[in-house]
């Protein structure tokens, strides 16, 4: 399998499946680029990543809009608590 | 919104799979459509001239990764059996999925065939880099970009 091409989020969230699969707590524990593909595969169906074609041609995953939303909200959320603690 | 959980289950696939063996399943067309409504609305409730792109680049993206993926035909009719009847036939995937995911009273053919237009002119001579608003201002708009594709590539390409 070739290199899969992600950005950020997406790779953070298919390496945190990695990890819960190597440490063996959510899942039988496979190959890596499987892994990630299975990842790729709910996170797709569930409507947080998408594929598209690069600008070299490549077929490759980024977050959807509802998703980005959906952890700028968090990181709001946590900022405002922060603030919040602070005063 | 429920986070993504990593359990595996077993889902229908639309045709073969295909990309690095990562199955485009039935739920992920229906994600799919799902995003690009809310494009379509997130456009409606704008008064921006130009907000009419953010709906047209996401269906652009969509429509490309599938002829890349050389299964565009197949997702599109997929994507349309999916609606409610009476289903019409569009035998342009970019038209089906303009169909399938924009509103019906008004978006009406001249329209989704205007736009379907525009994005297959679009898929062929945009550079990967541009943006589609650029790539139609450098037009001046989006009918002289689809006279001139009608022009270039005929109108029923």
């Amino acid at each position: 399998m070739s290199k899969i091409q992600m950005d950020k989020i997406v790779r953070e969230l298919v390496e945190e499946a990695w990890e819960w699969a190597r440490l063996g707590r959510s899942r039988q524990f496979g190959d890596k680029d499987r892994v990630f593909a299975e990842a790729l595969f709910e996170l797709e169906s569930d409507g947080d990543a998408m594929r598209y074609v690069d600008s070299k041609g490549r077929i490759a995953w980024k977050a959807t809009p509802d998703l980005r939303d959906y952890l700028n909200d968090l990181k709001l959320d946590a900022e405002a608590d922060l603030e919040d603690e602070e005063t | 919104m429920p986070r993504p959980t990593w359990r595996t289950r077993k889902r229908e696939t639309v045709g073969k799979t295909i990309n690095l063996a990562i199955p485009f399943t039935t739920e992920a067309l229906k994600a799919t459509l799902e995003r690009l409504e809310s494009e379509y609305w997130a456009y409606q409730e704008k008064r921006d001239r130009e907000a009419v792109f953010g709906y047209l680049n996401a269906i652009l993206e969509t429509i490309t990764w599938w002829h890349h993926a050389g299964r565009a035909k197949e997702y599109a009719q997929q994507a349309l059996r999916l609606q409610r009847p009476p289903i019409p036939k569009i035998r342009n995937p970019v038209a089906a999925l303009i169909y399938c995911s924009s509103d019906r009273e008004k978006i009406d053919f001249k329209t989704r065939s205007k736009w379907a237009r525009l994005l297959t002119y679009a898929k062929v001579f945009k550079d990967p880099d541009e943006s589609l608003v650029d790539f139609v201002r450098r037009r001046r708009g989006i009918n002289r970009t689809v006279r001139r594709y009608s022009r270039l590539l005929g109108r029923n390409s």
